[in-house]
């Protein structure tokens, strides 16, 4: 239970920052005139293409005492971020960047600057079109990308293992905890944890495509 | 009100020169003219501040200027504080609102009255669409409801660019004249966007016209339609083969015809659509349509007979004669064929009275 609970808890987190984050991004890469803005999109796709131990490698030494995640747990005391909830939530995030940029960016990009240019010429600032105009428009992309960010964290495996090592109740999250059952040949409790991602898996990837088809705004 | 321009925009090959006044002695329509891809879109994204271009751009009103853009002093006023409402070709409302909820995103956003939201709503006849969706209006509904939404943000300066390029012709008619009401009824000033002549003889007052030099795109000083119909160097003058005549419909009309005064004469109009409600009413006559005779023909079947003097004579192509007369301070343009030239002994200041076929006094709103 403790395991289930913290892959949601993690999950539902790195969503929430995700998405706060990549706005900014994916609105920057969908809009600007930046000439070397595809060296940020190529930075932001590695973690699509990386196997995941070496993204984790990376990231365990960089959370690690030598590394600026030693130096931000020296703030509280600690002196990493390895092996610990916040070092997992980090891990996460960069794991899932890709996956929630590119549907905003996709949705920022069909809904083009035109919306957001008549709200100024009918005296709104950006924040106040962005709020009441582009964040309404882009309410589809918001979803695919905050499912796809959702269902994502869910099923990671190699960045955890290598970051997060396998300490219940702090970084033991559902992926490890069936790995750990099926190397000590607890078959069946591997069977229901796994039904349980595959359910929860599917009926989130049912979400986002049945909500694809109502809107053309918003594909991934 | 002036809007002074000085500006320089360069964008990929194409450059944009502006070094002009535009100015609105009293509430009237500027119309900016060039062919499509001149150049039109991009002087009107630098006046309302969604390009900053080099130069100055600068707002006059009374003793109070505001600097909208000044380059060398690093200044550019952004768009939402100048205040500059702009209806574009197709409309651009807000699809996840609807009618009610676009018209509210700029009466929330301006010092519009509520008394300003009801007349604005009664004048574009939106009050029994409030409640759609923007997807379900037709395109002149479309174009009415960008209208209503750019007048309830309570402009400086209205914009519209070819606001009826993309509707059919009889939505056209019904959005221009819904233009022309507004125009009456809020006497804004208009920059009105377009390339197409039509629109340019029916809600004009003065032109800019926009000419390629070189490959740069220049903007011409603006112009009174009625000096660039007279023009004959002018671009219009060949098609200023016809003249406009601006006349003041009175309520009173018997037998199916408007009555319209100009000066101390009177022209009869089939009523048809045409609306007495407004106060004046533009007519555009064809020179062709309008036939010369040295007495007033009593026993004509043609109705509308106007006196006036010959002002001046021009041979055009052809065999035909371009006569220009004054009518009561106003110009109308008839074209003779030498033949009745010679006839007629048609002399420079002489009293002639022109005949204009009813059906060639079109309505121009």
């Amino acid at each position: 239970m403790d395991a289930l609970l913290l892959t949601f808890k993690l999950a539902f987190l790195s969503t929430l920052i995700l998405i706060i984050i990549a706005t900014p991004i994916a609105w920057f890469l969908a809009h600007s005139q930046f000439k070397a803005k595809f060296l940020l999109e190529a930075i932001i796709a590695l973690p699509l293409v990386l196997p995941p131990t070496v993204l984790g490698f990376y990231l365990l030494i960089a959370l690690g005492p030598q590394g600026p995640g030693g130096w931000i747990a020296n703030m509280w005391g600690g002196h990493t971020l390895a092996f610990s909830f916040t070092g997992l939530l980090i891990g996460s995030i960069i794991y899932s960047l890709p996956f929630v940029v590119q549907p905003l960016q996709n949705g920022f990009s069909l809904i083009g600057k035109k919306p957001l240019e008549v709200a100024y010429t009918l005296n709104a600032n950006f924040y106040d079109g962005f709020k009441n105009i582009i964040l309404p428009l882009a309410k589809p992309a918001y979803i695919s990308a905050a499912t796809l960010g959702f269902a994502h964290t869910l099923g990671e495996f190699g960045v955890v293992l290598m970051i997060g090592g396998n300490i219940p109740g702090e970084t033991q999250v559902i992926s490890i905890k069936i790995f750990e059952q099926v190397e000590s040949l607890e078959y069946s409790e591997a069977h229901l944890l796994s039904a349980l991602l595959l359910g929860i898996s599917f009926i989130m990837l049912t979400f986002i495509y049945a909500s694809r088809s109502r809107n053309k705004v918003g594909v991934l | 009100m002036k809007l002074a321009l000085e500006f320089q925009l360069q964008k990929g090959h194409f450059k944009l020169a502006c070094n002009i006044d535009v100015n609105w002695s009293s509430p009237s329509t500027h119309v900016i003219f060039g062919q499509s891809g001149i150049g039109k879109t991009h002087l009107l994204r630098s006046l309302c501040g969604l390009e900053h271009p080099d130069g100055r751009i600068t707002w006059h009103n009374q003793q109070h200027v505001e600097y909208w853009l000044d380059k060398q002093a690093g200044l550019a006023m952004p768009c939402h504080q100048r205040n500059v409402a702009m209806v574009f070709q197709d409309g651009q409302l807000f699809t996840h609102m609807n009618v009610e909820q676009n018209l509210r995103f700029a009466f929330e956003r301006s010092d519009a009255t509520h008394e300003d939201w009801a007349t604005c709503i009664s004048t574009l006849q939106v009050q029994d669409i409030l409640s759609h969706n923007v997807s379900q209006l037709s395109g002149g509904q479309a174009q009415r409801v960008a209208l209503a939404r750019a007048i309830l943000s309570k402009p400086k300066l209205l914009i519209l660019d070819e606001p009826l390029a993309s509707l059919d012709w009889q939505s056209k008619q019904d959005v221009m004249g819904y233009i022309k009401r507004l125009n009456s009824q809020w006497r804004l000033p208009v920059l009105y966007v377009t390339h197409d002549i039509h629109e340019v003889l029916t809600l004009a007052d003065h032109v800019i016209m926009l000419e390629k030099q070189g490959d740069s795109t220049l903007a011409m000083p603006a112009k009174p339609l009625m000096d660039i119909l007279q023009d004959d160097s002018h671009p219009f003058y060949g098609l200023g083969k016809s003249s406009i005549l601006h006349t003041q419909p009175s309520s009173n009309h018997n037998e199916g015809l408007l009555h319209c005064a100009i000066g101390q004469q009177t022209l009869r109009l089939p009523l048809g659509e045409l609306s007495s409600h407004e106060t004046q009413l533009r007519l555009c006559i064809a020179a062709s349509d309008v036939s010369l005779s040295l007495t007033p023909a009593k026993d004509s079947s043609i109705m509308n007979i106007l006196h006036g003097k010959v002002s001046r004579i021009e041979q055009t192509q052809n065999q035909q004669y371009l006569i220009q007369l004054n009518i009561e301070g106003q110009y109308l343009l008839s074209e003779i064929s030498a033949y009745s030239f010679a006839r007629l002994k048609i002399q420079l200041w002489q009293p002639v009275y022109a005949q204009i076929k009813g059906i060639a006094l079109q309505q121009a709103l």
